[in-house]
């Protein structure tokens, strides 16, 4: 086209054309003829055609006009214009022919044919590239006229030969590594770069430019190429498919990771036989010659990704008991690494690994250990309920945390596991005690620093704290190892790095001295550590990292007196309970504690369990001297009242016998430990019956002694209403109902009728069948622990009212907020004053009601008359 | 229906046979520990003078190394014995043994 426009301006304006013009122009189309001819013949290479005989190149070397013909045109300046106009009419052709002819076959069918098009796109940018070399060279008048067999060699060697490198560090300057899916400049091959060359100088920009217009070549074919993709592809479908061990689900979701595929990809990697292998690198090959490699890397990496995702959700999830770190590592530089030098240094896959090719695999070691982390860190919560056996999996995630630093996500996960799987009402406390001890357990491996533990726990604690039953739990767990739920006991057994238990902590926590410092020991000292930099710079590192799981337990509620309050009155109702004088486990339990919490804060303990001794021996010798059988029936248990928690005394009247008993017995206690009373507490006890129907005898029935008088006043007069019994007993009505609820219950006692002012109660004569039987599990009343605690409470509550009124009465009006600190610093002592801000305020609400006082804005003061 | 109570195990608490309820030395409840005692009852005794005055044991003792008065009406101090009811008489009971009564004494001693 560009010849015929040249004649026809030479017909227009003959004057303009000189002969030497004429001559050139002659040349020059000569020249583009034969190219044109030549860019036409190379389009059949693409599809596996042999390249034609009378290429350009091998017309160079044996047609001597068409050299001198090239030289001419590079006497006339003209080697520049031939070459860009060569180039656009190579970059037409890619845009024309080469983009569609590849995503047709790519469309088609990705695997098989794409091996094909990949070999056909790569002779055809061969010879492309040779003609480009060529046609450069003899331009700029150091043409080699020999022909080089293409396949064969490495591009980098024939195009750039020893100045590779060279090229390859100016190439670097305006090509950072592709990432990207976007058309990126090429990164031209590299044949060995070790990350030293890199940092050679680049020699010399003009050396580059030989290369110049392959350069441009390799850089337009993947922008159109690109170009022409179809909408948002990315060479997945290639990637997925050569990816040799996996037929992946689908993309990224890896999630569940059964999806159909192979269960078995153990040594499928190894399975693939070799020319599929073969096939593989031959096509990398080409594709790092056509300088693709960029292109397909974000593909390459999500798809790992998604697979090493999906392999260690099969492996790993809920799987606990089994170190999988270094396997799942191992198997990574086994099988995947192992094919991935095959993608990416196709030339030499048995070579040392690339630079590139070292990043490749950090970065998956990287992404395993990530996503090993966020696994763990997702199940974290059902590990600490298998704590201890979840131990593998602890260390897993430890090790992975260290490389990624994900300990604020661990928090954050687990605290809202916490929150919505644990702190819920329906939990059980000694459930949520357990996995509390667990997760400090679990966490102290995970962290030794302790801060983990901290944030995670402070939530844990206040719930914990609210709930009426935490200390009786966490006592009950602690010396009753035959609980099933929480055996806490093991915390009891002395343990040797905490020599001073926690009567040290206090102290500890205050003092800001080093306590490796103080015990000289030096090699502790050496092995000090900063804390994290999430630690609480109020504690101390010390604290933290070494107060144990009871202490922490008993430091929930800030105080062991609590602690041991609560232990003591737990005490104080199994010892009142039992009736043999057994102790013996409760020796032991009170010695454990005092390990734990000092002598000094179980004495009162020890003084109980010595007066179960004691009055074991007055009992006997009591017995002795009455030497007759009626007296041993009565046997006691005699207590030092003020070492014992408040203990509940209702009057009422006893069997007369009992009651002649009973005066007899004190008369002896006063005799035989003179000068001392005895003072019964009625209501307390077991007493142990036989009850004999006409039909049958039940023996052996235990209750308490009120239930005990009940049921002989039925066998002295069978029938009672409820009012004459309650007279008779001194009791009060209501409290009669509940307790005759037990004997209607078993069946001893039956209700005749029910009115609203009485009951009439009628004991039978004959048992029957179902009697007896019904009596279990359905004696609960209220329990006699309670009232006792209500009346202590009571009785607080009355000794609250009077501060508070005589602290108004003094100061007119105060705020609740004074009202509760003044409270606390009263009361706290021995009262145990214990409200929160909003008890408080119901309990003032309540003297409000009341009419003793008044509240009016946010300050309460006394209520006057008129 | 007819009962037989096969064991009747009554609670009770002591208390010292005296009026007041603390200690006039140490003020202490009588029937709590003296100070530096190591339980109630018969780690802390009590003791009577003939002044009728009573203290804990320990603490009188405490008192007595540096004057012989009663702390609390200045009267010389001597120890009186405590009061002491009579035995119970063996009730109703068939097969009584009044030899029973002096080795009971004596063997009921040790333990206080």
């Amino acid at each position: 086209m560009a010849a015929d426009a040249a004649v026809r301006h030479q017909a227009e304006h003959p004057q303009l054309w000189d002969p030497s013009l004429v001559e050139t122009t002659s040349v020059w189309t000569a020249v583009v003829r034969t190219i044109q001819h030549d860019l036409r013949a190379a389009l059949p290479v693409l599809h596996g055609h042999a390249p034609p005989n009378d290429s350009f190149v091998r017309r160079c070397a044996a047609d001597a006009a068409l050299r001198a013909q090239l030289e001419a045109l590079r006497a006339r300046q003209l080697h520049g214009l031939l070459l860009a106009w060569t180039l656009d009419t190579l970059k037409l052709q890619l845009r024309e022919h080469v983009a569609p002819f590849f995503w047709s076959c790519y469309r088609l069918a990705p695997h098989s044919s794409l091996f094909g098009a990949m070999r056909g796109l790569h002779a055809y940018m061969g010879t492309r590239l040779q003609l480009m070399h060529v046609l450069e060279r003899c331009l700029w008048g150091e043409a080699e006229w020999t022909e080089r067999a293409w396949d064969e060699e490495p591009w980098a060697e024939v195009l750039w030969g020893e100045g590779a490198s060279r090229h390859r560090a100016a190439a670097r300057h305006g090509s950072p590594m592709a990432i990207s899916c976007e058309p990126s400049p090429v990164r031209p091959p590299s044949k060995s770069p070790d990350p030293m060359e890199r940092d050679e100088p680049a020699e010399g920009e003009a050396a580059a430019e030989g290369s110049y217009a392959s350069y441009e070549l390799l850089t337009s074919l993947q922008a159109v190429v690109l170009a022409f993709a179809p909408e948002g592809h990315s060479f997945d479908a290639w990637v997925r498919m050569s990816l040799p061990w996996t037929r992946l689900p689908a993309r990224g979701d890896g999630g569940g990771g059964e999806g159909g595929s192979e269960d078995e990809e153990e040594g499928e990697g190894m399975d693939e036989d070799l020319s599929q292998r073969e096939s593989l690198r031959r096509c990398c090959v080409h594709l790092s010659e056509l300088c693709w490699l960029p292109l397909i890397e974000p593909t390459l990496s999500s798809t790992l990704h998604a697979h090493l995702h999906a392999k260690l959700m099969r492996r790993c999830a809920n799987q606990f008991e089994e170190r999988m770190l270094q396997g799942m590592l191992s198997w990574l530089d086994a099988k995947v690494v192992t094919w991935l030098r095959v993608v990416l240094q196709p030339a030499a896959p048995e070579a040392d690994p690339s630079f590139m090719l070292q990043q490749w695999q950090a970065r998956l070691h990287f992404f395993l250990m990530q996503s090993l982390a966020e696994l763990r860190t997702a199940e974290l919560f059902d590990i600490i309920i298998d704590y201890p056996d979840s131990l593998p999996a602890l260390s897993d995630l430890k090790e992975c945390l260290q490389h990624t630093h994900q300990h604020a996500d661990v928090v954050a996960s687990l605290s809202k596991a916490i929150d919505q799987r644990l702190l819920k009402p329906g939990t059980d406390t000694s459930k949520i005690i357990q996995v509390y001890v667990s997760a400090i357990k679990a966490l102290r491996h995970l962290d030794p620093s302790g801060v983990t533990l901290e944030s995670v726990s402070e939530p844990v604690r206040t719930y914990l704290k609210a709930r009426p039953d935490t200390i009786r739990k966490i006592v009950t767990s602690l010396t009753d190892p035959d609980d099933s739920a929480a055996t806490l006991v093991e915390l009891l057994e002395p343990t040797n790095d905490t020599p001073g238990g926690i009567q040290q902590d206090a102290a500890l926590e205050e003092g800001a001295v080093d306590p490796d410092e103080v015990k000289g020991d030096e090699a502790a000292m050496f092995a000090w550590v900063a804390d994290p930099v999430q630690a609480d710079p109020m504690r101390s590192s010390f604290a933290r990292r070494s107060s144990d799981v009871l202490s922490i337990l008993v430091n929930i509620y800030g105080s062991k007196t609590l602690f041991v309050n609560e232990f003591r009155s737990m005490l104080s109702d199994k010892l009142i309970a039992s009736s043999d004088y057994e102790t013996d486990k409760e020796v032991r339990n009170v010695e454990l504690l005092k390990k734990r919490f000092g002598d000094e804060a179980l004495k009162s303990c020890e003084v109980m369990l010595r007066d179960i001794g004691e009055s074991k021996r007055v009992t006997q010798a009591i017995h002795k001297h009455f030497g007759d059988e009626e007296c041993k029936v009565l046997t006691a248990t005699i207590v030092s009242r003020l070492c014992w928690p408040t203990l509940e005394d209702e009057k009422f009247e006893l069997p007369e016998a009992m009651e002649r008993e009973m005066a007899r017995f004190e008369k002896q206690f006063m005799h035989h430990k003179a000068p001392r009373k005895l003072m019964w507490k009625r209501s307390l006890g077991t007493v142990t019956i036989d009850v004999a129907f006409e039909d049958r005898t039940v023996k052996g029935v235990t209750c308490s002694p009120l239930h005990a008088s009940i049921l002989h006043c039925f066998a002295e007069k069978s029938s009672w209403s409820l009012s004459s019994l309650a007279a008779h007993l001194k009791v009060k009505p209501d409290a009669l109902r509940k307790k005759m609820a037990m004997w209607i219950n078993r069946g001893f006692i039956h209700e005749i009728s029910r009115s609203a002012e009485d009951t009439l109660y009628e004991a039978p004569a004959c048992l029957g069948s179902g009697g007896d039987a019904r009596h279990q599990g359905v004696e609960e009343e209220e329990q006699p622990a309670e009232s006792a605690k209500d009346e202590a409470l009571s009785q607080f509550e009355a000794q609250a009212e009077s501060y508070v009124i005589g602290m108004l009465t003094n100061l007119g009006t105060l705020p609740l907020a004074r009202i509760h600190n003044m409270l606390k610093m009263f009361l706290s002592s021995e009262e145990r004053y214990d409200y929160s801000e909003a008890e408080l305020r119901r309990f003032l609400s309540r003297l409000v009601e009341d009419g003793t006082l008044e509240h009016s804005d946010g300050v309460y003061k006394i209520r006057r008359e008129g | 229906m007819k009962i037989e109570v096969k064991n009747w195990h009554a609670v009770a608490s002591w208390t010292w046979t005296t009026e007041d309820d603390v200690c006039g030395i140490c003020h202490m409840p009588l029937d709590g520990c003296a100070p530096g005692a190591p339980g109630p009852g018969d780690d802390s005794t009590v003791v009577w003078g003939r002044c009728t005055h009573y203290f804990h044991l320990m603490c009188i003792n405490t008192w007595l190394h540096n004057k012989n008065t009663c702390p609390i009406c200045r009267r010389k101090w001597e120890f009186a014995s405590a009061p002491k009811p009579a035995p119970a008489t063996p009730g109703v009971v068939r097969n009584r043994q009044p030899a029973d009564f002096p080795t009971e004494e004596a063997a009921e001693s040790p333990d206080a």
